[in-house]
């Protein structure tokens, strides 16, 4: 089983937990993402992730001027994203749950 | 920096069919700017080809593109399954096996429609059915001629399209036919329906605004003339519509003949211009021995003359002129003097 598979149902929850904690531009998350433990995570998917939920409506952004390099396109989470933060916590953990009691004889 | 250009480029091109491209890949170019600068490692190293790049973004931003292809995908399959479960009947077998036999007609047909749709629009929304002129034979038959070429034709994609596009039109344009066609059936049926009416009706032939609804006879000297009976070649009455003209005729003396002129007509309310309305005038005194004539009174006198011998016309086939009925009864076909 591949964790590419897993991770393709909870990146939503992924980068909206990432933005939850601070906001931060495309590469940043996916380096937070990575330093989190999610090493395999796709740029590709996390920027298309950024957009799509972006014009769900749950992310507002700004663009923050930058010495070193471009101008970043900063997103962080609004009232409708932390709504559905926690309404996809909420289900994670939940699942999170019944999947490690029903998995527990298996590791064992 | 050209390689984050070329990269996101590739990208692009890559999602040339997406509908939210533009919104998708906004921010693509600093994006890629970030990552490069991270590192020397050039991109299609680090993030893979553009083509995969584009691929994993368009399955994570996800939405519609991907749902509506799948949603066609659905109803061709689910129309694929019925064509299927249709074969095994043997009846829609038939009809399906005898359906390119009909093609090369439907060719000739939908050539035919849209050169008279091409034909009638050209026209200013004239409604022809057919061709009314060597011109318009002329562009029917070259458009009929490129219909069947564009039929036997090999197809590919765009002219499959295009074949699709043609046809509705046509099926259509033949609708719209069918329709006229309808209508044109109607009109002439009202006009077979006026020819089995032996009136003769005035129509709007003289006049200073042409219109005709009342008839003044005059003698050679100026007198008025008052109870002429008009009456066209075929000994048809002629008669006048002045209810169209918002007059009426005045039955306050009882029926009137419609083909004795002048008419006495009477404005109806609300019509202006009282010129050539006779007003009703007292009622003549009919002597109730000879009755109102609907024939032409070549021989007035023997109307009420009962004891006047009958000729025969087929005794005398030389003569034309009406006879009169010895009852003083109106006929109702005169026989007509016919002088053209």
């Amino acid at each position: 089983m591949d964790s590419t598979q897993l991770l393709k149902g909870v990146l939503d929850l992924a980068v909206l937990a990432v933005l939850a904690e601070r906001d931060g531009y495309g590469y940043d998350v996916v380096r937070r993402l990575r330093e989190a433990g999610l090493e395999e995570v796709g740029d590709a998917s996390v920027y298309g992730t950024l957009r799509r939920l972006f014009k769900a409506g749950a992310l507002n952004s700004y663009v923050v001027a930058s010495d070193e390099g471009p101008h970043r396109k900063y997103y962080g989470l609004n009232d409708t994203g932390r709504r559905m933060y926690a309404s996809y916590a909420g289900i994670w953990a939940s699942f999170a749950a019944t999947m490690a009691s029903l998995v527990k004889e298996g590791h064992a | 920096m050209t390689s984050i250009a070329a990269y996101a480029q590739a990208v692009r091109d890559a999602l040339a069919g997406h509908p939210d491209r533009e919104e998708l890949l906004e921010d693509l170019d600093d994006h890629l700017t970030e990552i490069a600068a991270e590192s020397d490692v050039p991109l299609e190293e680090r993030l893979g080809p553009p083509a995969a790049y584009a691929e994993e973004l368009a399955a994570a931003y996800g939405g519609r593109p991907a749902g509506r292809q799948r949603r066609r995908l659905d109803l061709r399959r689910r129309l694929g399954d019925l064509h299927a479960t249709l074969l095994r009947q043997a009846p829609y077998r038939a009809l399906v096996g005898f359906l390119p036999d009909l093609r090369p007609g439907w060719w000739l047909l939908r050539g035919y429609v849209v050169a008279l749709l091409v034909l009638n629009l050209a026209g200013g929304g004239h409604d022809h059915i057919a061709p009314v002129n060597p011109g318009e034979w002329v562009v029917v038959v070259a458009i009929v001629c490129a219909s069947v070429w564009f039929g036997r034709r090999a197809r590919d994609r765009a002219a499959r399209l295009l074949a699709v596009a043609v046809n509705v039109v046509a099926g259509l344009g033949l609708f719209g036919g069918f329709v006229t066609a309808g209508h044109l059936a109607g009109y002439q049926e009202e006009l077979q329906s006026i020819r089995a009416d032996p009136r003769v009706i005035m129509e709007t032939a003289s006049g200073v605004d042409g219109e005709v609804y009342n008839i003044k006879p005059y003698a050679k000297d100026g007198t008025p003339l008052t109870d002429v009976y008009l009456y066209d070649q075929d000994g048809n009455p002629v008669v006048t519509h002045p209810e169209n003209y918002g007059y009426s005729v005045d039955r306050s003396c009882g029926e009137v003949i419609l083909n004795r002129y002048p008419l006495p007509l009477v404005a109806d309310e609300g019509t202006t211009g009282e010129s050539g309305v006779t007003r009703a005038a007292p009622c003549p005194s009919v002597s109730p021995a000879s009755p109102m004539p609907s024939v032409p009174p070549t021989r007035p006198e023997t109307t009420a003359d009962v004891t006047a011998t009958p000729t025969p016309a087929e005794e005398n086939p030389a003569d034309e002129t009406p006879t009169d009925d010895p009852t003083g009864k109106p006929a109702a076909t005169p026989t007509p003097k016919r002088s053209h």
